[in-house]
């Protein structure tokens, strides 16, 4: 009886612990899902990142410090999903729906392929700077949290990045 | 066009979810959250049930607690010995079981229904397997041309037993398959099992395989003779390790870790190496390692007992992967390099332009191996090329199956 009760306290603290946490992480799923589609260029690929990040978000919940940054915290995680889930995919080998004519998870994806073209031209960092500052609206240094970079690293990667995407861009006719 | 053109044109140019597929993903990570918890209440039920029946003095204790002792913990015996494996998927079965051979269908049909996938596995210089994913099942094909003709093979196991498997082969008949069940959480732990054919996959006979822990996630399963093969082990908290076979996989020993290479140090949350298949060029073996923010390269100079870190892949920071052509001509591929791979002769001293690549319109970069300098091949969303020029040159092969 005693053993029954602490593990349903248990659960119940878990509960309790999911039902705070995902109240506070809603409105950053949305963003942290259309980074993971936007750099990985594929949408079930991306719901897949995001499910991971939210479950390792609920693990390592306990150990955030810093509760303000619960945000740029939650999108640091999908960054690293998502270079490791590139990897993977990579590595297991891609679906060939886009080429058989279905409608694949891409075409919900990208609706500009200029920009989308662009945007792969750049490296990483200067893509995931240009995307959380212009397409999910972080301040500098939320994204400095988020890529666990410097201040001053963001700004100058986010000029080298705009730099290159307008030259990109303006090859492309896209200006 | 300036910051806000640029803002309102990402704003426009990608989709963005709906309020349903964000209110999934939280179902789904909701339900694998009170999934990952069940061990733990289960333990604790255990424990509770062991502590109440020792304190009934009942006989039947000692056994009782026996039978559902809680896994070693990881912190104080993470890597196995054979007797401390905690999950066998044949736990030493008499006599090993060999696979019937499942007849590949009659007729021109394809066998294949989209989504598929292909890996390929160049074994010699004129035989390459591939491995193809159906709708149901993976497919196992074999060419004695270089991919020009392909042959349907059989597979061991398939479909909703295997969560994750690799496969390798040194020449036209032998072969491995490794058959790794569900992992668990930010892979903890995961079963294995090992399968060997010695009739170009006629047939399989599971090996037993002694020596391979359930702790970590089992990746990239090469053999680089008849007896000498690799397996490397992750997880997201700690280093990786490299299991090694020198009896054609019946017994297995582990590694010491791949020490964390400069500028980056494990610590958990994914903050982890990841590392590729290994490869052998005369004595020296070599294994790539995908970090944070760099893809590393180790080396081991004593038959993969112990791992040295070798190089950084420089000036980039998602450079996927590292196929080695020999132990100095190293083809780098990654959405991070821009429109052209990049190409090493010097075993990372000084990097290149690739001197071609497959006229791929994926958004991805193709995975590549190669067979030597000049064999290689490619593959992306089920795609296969071929070079026989070093990458110069790529010309697009039939994939099998489909």
């Amino acid at each position: 009886m005693v053993f029954s009760g602490a593990v349903e306290a248990s659960a119940g603290r878990d509960d309790l612990r999911w039902e705070d946490l995902s109240e506070r992480l809603r409105p950053w799923v949305d963003r942290g899902y259309r980074l993971a589609a936007a750099y990985m260029g594929d949408w079930s690929a991306a719901e897949d990142v995001v499910q991971d990040a939210v479950l390792r978000s609920w693990q390592g919940y306990d150990r955030l410090r810093d509760q303000d940054k619960l945000g740029p915290w939650f999108l640091q995680i999908v960054v690293n999903e998502c270079r490791k889930s590139s990897r993977r995919l990579r590595r297991l080998l891609l679906t060939a729906a886009a080429d058989r004519g279905q409608e694949g998870p891409e075409s919900r994806v990208v609706l500009d392929q200029d920009l989308r073209r662009a945007l792969n031209k750049l490296n990483s960092d200067q893509r995931l700077v240009i995307l959380a500052h212009f397409y999910l609206d972080l301040t500098l240094v939320e994204t400095g949290v988020m890529l666990r970079m410097p201040l001053g690293t963001v700004k100058s990667r986010l000029d080298r990045g705009l730099t290159r995407m307008r030259g990109l861009l303006a090859e492309e006719g896209g200006v | 066009m300036n910051e806000d053109e640029l803002r309102s044109r990402l704003t426009r140019g990608l989709a963005a979810p709906s309020a349903q597929d964000v209110e999934r993903v939280m179902v789904r990570a909701r339900r694998r959250a009170l999934a990952s918890r069940r061990p733990r209440l289960a333990a604790v039920l255990a424990v509770a049930v062991g502590v109440a029946m020792l304190l009934l003095g009942g006989v039947g204790v000692i056994a009782s607690l026996k039978a559902s002792r809680v896994p070693a913990s990881p912190a104080t015996a993470p890597y196995a010995s054979p007797s401390s494996v905690v999950e066998s998927p044949s736990p030493e079965p008499a006599s090993p079981p060999v696979l019937t051979p499942v007849s590949p269908p009659a007729g021109g049909l394809p066998l294949v229904v989209l989504p598929t996938t292909a890996q390929v596995i160049p074994a010699t210089g004129s035989v390459v397997w591939a491995s193809v994913a159906g709708s149901q099942s993976d497919l196992l094909f074999r060419s004695a041309d270089q991919g020009a003709t392909w042959q349907q093979r059989t597979l061991p196991v398939s479909g909703g037993s295997v969560a994750r498997s690799a496969i390798s082969f040194v020449d036209g008949t032998h072969g491995w398959y490794l058959q790794a069940s569900s992992p668990g959480t930010q892979c903890t732990g995961q079963g294995t099992a090992v399968w060997r054919t010695v009739d170009g996959a006629a047939s399989w006979q599971n090996l037993a395989a002694q020596g391979i822990g359930f702790y970590q996630c089992k990746d990239n399963l090469s053999f680089v003779d008849q007896q000498t093969g690799f397996i490397t082990a992750w997880d997201q908290n700690h280093q990786p390790v490299v299991y090694r076979t020198a009896n054609g996989g019946a017994s297995w020993t582990v590694s010491l870790v791949l020490p964390d290479p400069p500028g980056q140090r494990t610590s958990g949350g994914g903050f982890m190496l990841r590392p590729g298949p290994v490869v052998r060029f005369g004595v020296d073996l070599f294994v790539d390692g995908g970090g944070w923010q760099h893809l590393y390269v180790y080396r081991s100079r004593d038959g993969g007992a112990t791992w040295a870190y070798l190089a950084t892949v420089p000036g980039v920071t998602d450079v996927d992967e590292v196929a080695f052509l020999d132990a100095s001509h190293w083809w780098l591929s990654g959405p991070g390099l821009g429109p052209s791979d990049r190409y090493t002769s010097d075993a990372g001293a000084h990097y290149a332009p690739a001197r071609g690549a497959p006229d791929s319109a994926a958004p991805i970069s193709p995975v590549f191996t190669f067979a030597g300098l000049n064999l290689g091949y490619a593959t992306v969303r089920g795609t296969i090329w071929r070079t026989t020029d070093g990458g110069t040159h790529w010309s697009t092969l039939h994939t099998p199956g489909t």
